[in-house]
C-alpha cells in the first residue's frame, strides 16, 4: 500500500509509505480518491517517511491539492524530509503547509 | 458427494499404454505429443539400429527412436499398426520433440499412484533407472516408463558417439 | 518503450560508442587516420554517453565520463596534444567507461572506485585550471547568460520511462536553473490519469552550454513532447564573431549554437512537404526555434558558395528477435515455394510455370535481402583485436605490427559474435607464443618488429579468416612429444605433418613453456576448434620453422539458407551446397571395374568418394551411377550418386543433439516433397573419408 488513510479527529491525514513513483501512482491515486469521495474539511498528507519520489509521485500530490475546494483544505506535511524538499526545490514548489485559519 | 471431487489431481494420473513385443508399457500422456502412423522417417546413414533416423513433423524435424532396440530386445517389425508416438521430453531445460516407434498404441488409462509398484530389481530386461514403476491394471502388468531416463538425449548421443568411434 | 527498454538501448548505445572510441583512439596512435574528425568522434562519443548516462541518473558514469569530456574537449580545441600518454589515459579511460556500463548490466559485479579515481586524478593534470576562450569550431559561448526554456511534456513520458527530474538534475550540471515554473495543465478530474504526465516547464538556465548541449538533454522526450530552447542574446554576438566560413544559413546558426541539428532538419522537411519558397530562415522563426533577429545577423555572414557534405550513411536500429522471426518466415516461405515447385512440375501448365517462374525470382530475392540484413563487417570483430595485440605487445615486451585485410568482407552477425572468442584466442596464442622476443628475432637474424597479418576474404561461397604471424613456427618435435607425454597418441603413432599441427587443438593440450597469465593454461585451442565447428566451418594450419604459422579459418556465409543441389543414393536424398558443385559427370562402368577410387579428369586426377559405401546404405550399386565434381578452397573430389534431382534452396534446419557426433553432415532441410534430405558439410565429409581410408591402411 502506498498510503493509508485515516480520520483523526477533523482531519483526515493520507500517510504515505517509502515510495510514491510511476509504479504506485494508480494505487496510491485510487486510494486517494475514495478518501477524497468523503469530502474531508481538512486533509493532511504526511509525506514524512518518503523516500522515493518521482515527478509521477509529485504531480500526484499537485493534484490531489487541486482537488481539495475551499472551504475545505489541504497541507502538505513534510518534516524535514530531505529527499522530497530536494526534488521540489528543483521544482521550486510552493507547499500549503499550515491550514489557514477560519474558524479561530 | 461424487467421487470424481474427491480426486487429489497429484494420487491419479493418466498413462498411454502401448504394446512392444507383447509386453504392455505405460508413460505419462504430459509427455505424449501426439501419435501418428509409421511413415517417411528418412534414415540417418551411420547410426546405430535404435535409431530409425528422422521425420517431417510439419516442419520440424524430429529424431525417431526405436524402443525395442532401446530395451535390448530385437528391432520393431514395421507393419500397418506400427505407430510413432511423439514426445515431449525436457532436455537441459529446453522442451526436445522426439519420436518412439511401438508396436501398436492401446489405450489412455488412470492409474492410482499409490497402486504402483516399485520396478522389479531384475526379471523385467528393462534397466531399472528406465522404469517409473508398475501397474496392475485389470489382468495384466502395465510397465510405466520414465521417458525423460529412456530417451536421454545424452545418453543416447554418447552411444552413438561410441558407435561412430 | 518501458523503462528497461530504454536502458537496454542506452547501454547497446554506449557499448557501440565506445567500441568507436577504442577504434579511433588507436588509429590516432597507429597513424592512420585523420586526426581532427577522429578526435571529434571521439569527443561526441564520451559526450553523448555523459548525456543519456544523466537521463537515467547514472550520476557515477556521469561524473566519470564529464572528466573524459573535458580533457577531450581540450584536445578537439588544440589546447593540448593527443600524444601517446594521453592516449594510454583515454584507452583506460575507454576501459573504465565500458566497465561501468557492464556493472549497469551485472549488478552484482561491484563499482571499481579505485580506478575511477584514480584516472580522474591523472585527468585532472591535464585540465588546467585557468579557463581559456577556445576556438572550437562550435561557437563556445564565453559569458553566463540565460537560456529560456519551455517543455510541454507529453502524456506518455512518465510510462516511457522518463522523469523531468533527471532532466533537470542533468541540466544543473551545465548550469544554473533560475526562475523555474511548473505548470501543470489538468483534465476534467475524471479523465486524470495518475501514470499520464500533465506538466509543463519554464525555466532559464544560466550556462556556456550550447544549444545542441541543452537539446541533447532532451533527446528521449522529443518525439513525444514539445520542447523550445530559445537563446540569450548573446548568442547572437558570437554569431558575428564567427570566423567567415562558406556555410549554408543553417549550419550557420546550427555552429553558432542558436538552432540545433533537429530543429533544423525538421524546419527542412517542412520546407519540403509544403512545397513552398518561404526561406528557412522564416520557417524557423515561424517554428519558434529562433528569432527573425537572430536570423538576419547570420543571412547577413551567409556567402552564396555553396558547402557540400558527405552523405550520412543512414542507419536502423532493429531488434536482433525481429530479424531473426523475418529470417524463419523466409525459410518457411522458400519451404512452401519448394513444395509448390513439386505441383506445379507435376501440372506442366506452361503460363503457370511462366508465372511461379515469377515468384521464384522474387522469393530469391526476398530471401538474399533478408539474409543480408544479417550480414555485418567481419572488421568488427578485427577491431576489438587490435586492443589485444598492442596491450599483449606491451606487456610482454614485444614490437609487434598488425596488418588488417579485408576488415569490409561481410559475414552473418550471429557468425561475428561466435568468431570473435575463437579468434582471440587464436591471436593470443600467436603473440604469446609464435612470435619471438625482440632478441631472439635479431638472433635469428629477422627484423626486431614481429609481423601478425589478419585478413578475410571470399572464396567460393564461404569466408576464409587468416591470421599468419613470422614467428617462430609450430615445432612438430615439440608437439609430438608434448602430445605423447599428455597421451593424446601412442609413442609409435606415425603422423602426417598437419595432423600434427592439428594436436594443438586436442583437449588438455598446452606446449607453453612457462604459464602465463595471457594464454597456455591449456584451455583454449580446443574450445577454439569446437567454437568453428559449431559455425559448420574448419581450421587448418600451416607452419614454416622460423618462419611463421598461418591459422585458416573457412566458414560458410550464413547459417540459415543455402542454394542447393539435390542427388539420392539408395533413397536417401542428400543435398550439396550449390558453390561448391563444378560439374556432373556419368560414372562408367569401366571405372567401376577395379577397386580404385580415383579416375582421370581430362588428365588431372580426381579422387572420388563412393558415398553409398561411405554411408553404408543398403542395397547394391546401381547399374548407372553419376559423379558431382565438388571444390573447396584447393581440394577437389568426386562424390558417387545414384540420381541427380536438380538445383533447390534449402532451408538449413541444425540437426539434433543426438547426432552431434555424426561426421559429413551438416544439417537437414525439408523437401518440396515433404521429406528430409540431408544436407552434406563437404569439407567434412572428404576428411572423413581421409580418415577412414587412413584407419583402414592401419588395420
Amino acid at each position: 500500500m502506498p498510503l493509508t488513510m485515516t480520520q483523526k479527529a477533523d482531519f483526515v491525514i493520507a500517510e504515505f509509505d517509502t515510495e510514491l513513483t510511476i509504479f504506485n501512482v494508480r494505487e496510491a491515486h485510487s486510494i486517494l480518491q475514495a478518501g477524497l469521495a468523503k469530502a474531508p474539511d481538512r486533509l493532511i498528507l504526511d509525506v514524512t517517511a518518503l523516500q522515493d519520489l518521482d515527478s509521477a509521485g509529485l504531480q500526484l500530490l499537485l493534484w490531489t491539492l487541486a482537488q481539495v475546494r475551499a472551504p475545505a483544505q489541504a497541507v502538505i506535511s513534510a518534516g524535514d524530509n530531505p529527499q522530497f524538499s530536494r526534488v521540489s526545490d528543483l521544482y521550486a514548489v510552493q507547499w500549503p503547509t499550515h491550514f489557514t485559519s477560519q474558524d479561530d | 458427494m461424487d467421487e470424481q471431487f474427491n480426486k487429489d489431481p497429484l494420487s491419479h494420473q493418466h498413462f498411454l499404454t502401448f504394446l512392444l513385443r507383447d509386453e504392455c508399457f505405460g508413460i505419462s500422456i504430459s509427455s505424449v505429443k501426439e501419435i501418428i502412423e509409421y511413415d517417411n522417417v528418412t534414415p540417418i546413414p551411420l547410426m546405430p539400429d535404435f535409431v530409425k533416423g528422422v521425420l517431417n513433423l510439419r516442419g520440424d524435424v524430429v529424431p525417431v527412436i526405436d524402443l525395442s532396440i532401446r530395451f535390448n530386445k530385437s528391432a520393431t517389425e514395421i507393419s500397418k499398426r506400427t505407430c510413432i508416438v511423439i514426445l515431449e521430453i525436457l532436455f537441459e531445460e529446453q522442451i526436445v520433440t522426439i519420436g518412439a516407434v511401438v508396436d501398436s498404441v492401446s489405450e489412455v488409462i488412470e492409474i492410482n499412484m499409490d497402486n504402483i509398484e516399485p520396478a522389479p530389481t531384475f526379471g523385467a530386461r528393462i534397466r531399472a533407472q528406465f522404469i517409473l514403476g508398475v501397474a496392475n491394471v485389470g489382468e495384466q502388468f502395465v510397465i510405466l516408463l520414465r521417458g525423460e531416463r529412456v530417451l536421454s538425449l545424452d545418453e543416447m548421443a554418447a552411444i552413438i558417439e561410441k558407435v561412430a568411434d | 518503450m518501458d523503462m528497461t527498454q530504454a536502458r537496454s538501448l542506452f547501454i547497446d548505445e554506449a557499448n557501440s560508442l565506445l567500441a568507436d572510441m577504442e577504434r579511433f583512439l588507436l588509429e590516432i596512435e597507429a597513424g592512420d587516420a585523420t586526426s581532427a574528425q577522429h578526435i571529434d568522434a571521439i569527443f561526441r562519443a564520451a559526450h553523448t554517453i555523459k548525456g543519456s548516462a544523466g537521463l537515467f541518473g547514472f550520476d557515477h558514469i556521469v561524473a566519470f565520463t564529464h572528466n573524459v569530456e573535458s580533457v577531450l574537449d581540450k584536445v578537439r580545441s588544440g589546447q593540448l596534444a593527443l600524444d601517446g600518454d594521453l592516449i594510454n589515459l583515454m584507452l583506460q579511460c575507454q576501459d573504465h567507461t565500458a566497465s561501468l556500463i557492464r556493472q549497469l548490466e551485472d549488478e552484482s559485479s561491484g563499482i571499481d572506485l579505485v580506478t575511477g579515481t584514480a584516472l580522474i586524478k591523472q585527468l585532472h593534470l591535464y585540465l588546467d585550471p585557468a579557463p581559456v576562450v577556445a576556438a572550437a569550431p562550435t561557437a563556445v559561448l564565453t559569458d553566463t547568460e540565460h537560456w529560456q526554456l519551455d517543455v510541454h511534456y507529453g502524456e506518455d513520458v512518465f510510462r516511457d520511462g522518463m522523469d523531468p527530474l533527471s532532466q533537470l538534475h542533468y541540466l544543473q550540471s551545465l548550469g544554473e536553473l533560475q526562475q523555474v515554473r511548473l505548470l501543470p495543465h489538468w483534465p476534467a478530474p475524471a479523465a486524470f490519469d495518475p501514470e499520464s504526465c500533465y506538466l509543463q516547464l519554464k525555466f532559464e538556465l544560466a550556462s556556456t552550454a550550447s544549444k545542441q548541449q541543452i537539446a541533447d538533454v532532451f533527446e528521449f522526450v522529443q518525439d513525444s513532447s514539445k520542447v523550445q530552447i530559445s537563446p540569450p542574446q548573446q548568442v547572437k554576438a558570437s554569431l558575428a564573431a564567427l570566423p567567415t566560413v562558406d556555410e549554408k544559413l543553417g549550419t550557420l546558426l546550427v555552429n553558432a549554437g542558436a538552432v540545433t541539428e533537429r530543429e533544423l532538419q525538421s524546419a527542412l522537411s517542412s520546407q519540403k512537404e509544403h512545397d513552398n519558397n518561404q526561406a528557412l530562415g522564416q520557417v524557423l522563426v515561424d517554428q519558434g526555434a529562433v528569432s527573425s533577429e537572430m536570423v538576419a545577423v547570420a543571412l547577413d555572414k551567409q556567402k552564396a558558395t555553396e558547402h557540400k557534405r558527405p552523405a550520412d550513411f543512414q542507419f536502423l536500429k532493429v531488434e536482433a528477435r525481429k530479424l531473426d522471426e523475418l529470417i524463419n518466415l523466409v525459410g518457411e516461405l522458400v519451404t512452401a515455394g519448394a513444395g509448390i515447385d513439386v505441383l506445379v512440375q507435376e501440372i506442366a501448365n506452361e503460363k503457370l510455370k511462366e508465372s511461379f517462374s515469377v515468384l521464384t525470382g522474387l522469393l530469391e530475392q526476398i530471401r538474399d535481402g533478408a539474409l543480408g540484413l544479417r550480414m555485418v563487417q567481419v572488421g568488427e570483430s578485427f577491431s576489438r583485436l587490435r586492443r589485444i595485440v598492442r596491450d599483449v605487445s606491451k606487456e610482454l615486451g614485444k614490437d609487434i605490427e598488425l596488418t588488417v585485410e579485408g576488415a569490409d568482407t561481410e559475414l552473418d552477425k550471429s557468425m561475428v559474435e561466435k568468431l570473435s572468442d575463437p579468434l582471440m584466442h587464436i591471436v593470443r596464442n600467436a603473440l604469446d607464443h609464435g612470435i619471438e622476443s625482440k632478441e631472439l628475432r635479431l638472433y635469428k637474424g629477422k627484423p626486431a618488429q614481429g609481423q601478425l597479418k589478419l585478413s578475410a576474404c571470399h572464396e567460393a561461397g564461404s569466408v576464409v579468416i587468416e591470421i599468419a604471424d613470422d614467428g617462430a613456427g609450430l615445432n612438430i618435435e615439440r608437439i609430438r612429444a608434448k602430445a605423447i607425454e599428455k597421451n593424446i597418441i601412442s609413442a609409435d603413432q606415425e603422423l602426417a605433418e598437419e595432423d600434427i599441427y592439428k594436436l594443438i587443438f586436442a583437449p588438455g593440450f598446452s606446449t607453453a613453456a612457462a604459464v602465463t597469465n595471457l594464454s597456455g593454461r591449456g584451455v583454449g585451442m580446443d574450445v577454439v576448434k569446437r567454437n568453428i565447428e559449431e559455425l559448420r566451418g574448419q581450421i587448418q594450419i600451416s607452419s614454416v620453422p622460423d618462419q611463421g604459422t598461418v591459422f585458416r579459418i573457412r566458414l560458410p556465409l550464413t547459417l540459415a539458407i543455402i542454394d542447393g543441389f539435390l542427388v539420392s543414393v539408395a533413397g536417401t536424398h542428400l543435398v550439396l551446397p550449390l558453390n561448391m558443385v563444378q560439374e556432373c559427370i556419368e560414372f562408367q562402368m569401366s571405372q567401376q571395374d577395379n577397386e580404385r577410387n580415383y579416375l582421370d579428369l581430362r588428365g588431372e586426377v580426381l579422387p572420388f568418394i563412393r558415398l553409398r559405401q561411405l554411408f553404408e546404405l543398403a542395397g547394391p550399386p546401381q547399374n548407372r551411377e553419376n559423379i558431382v565434381v565438388v571444390q573447396y578452397g584447393k581440394h577437389r573430389a568426386g562424390l558417387v550418386v545414384d540420381h541427380l534431382h536438380g538445383e533447390l534452396q534449402a532451408v538449413i534446419k541444425p540437426l539434433n543433439t543426438l547426432f552431434r557426433s555424426l561426421r559429413g553432415i551438416g544439417g537437414y532441410t525439408i523437401l518440396g516433397s515433404g521429406n528430409v534430405g540431408l544436407i552434406l558439410d563437404i569439407p567434412q565429409l572428404v576428411q572423413f573419408a581421409t580418415t577412414l581410408e587412413n584407419q583402414s591402411f592401419v588395420h
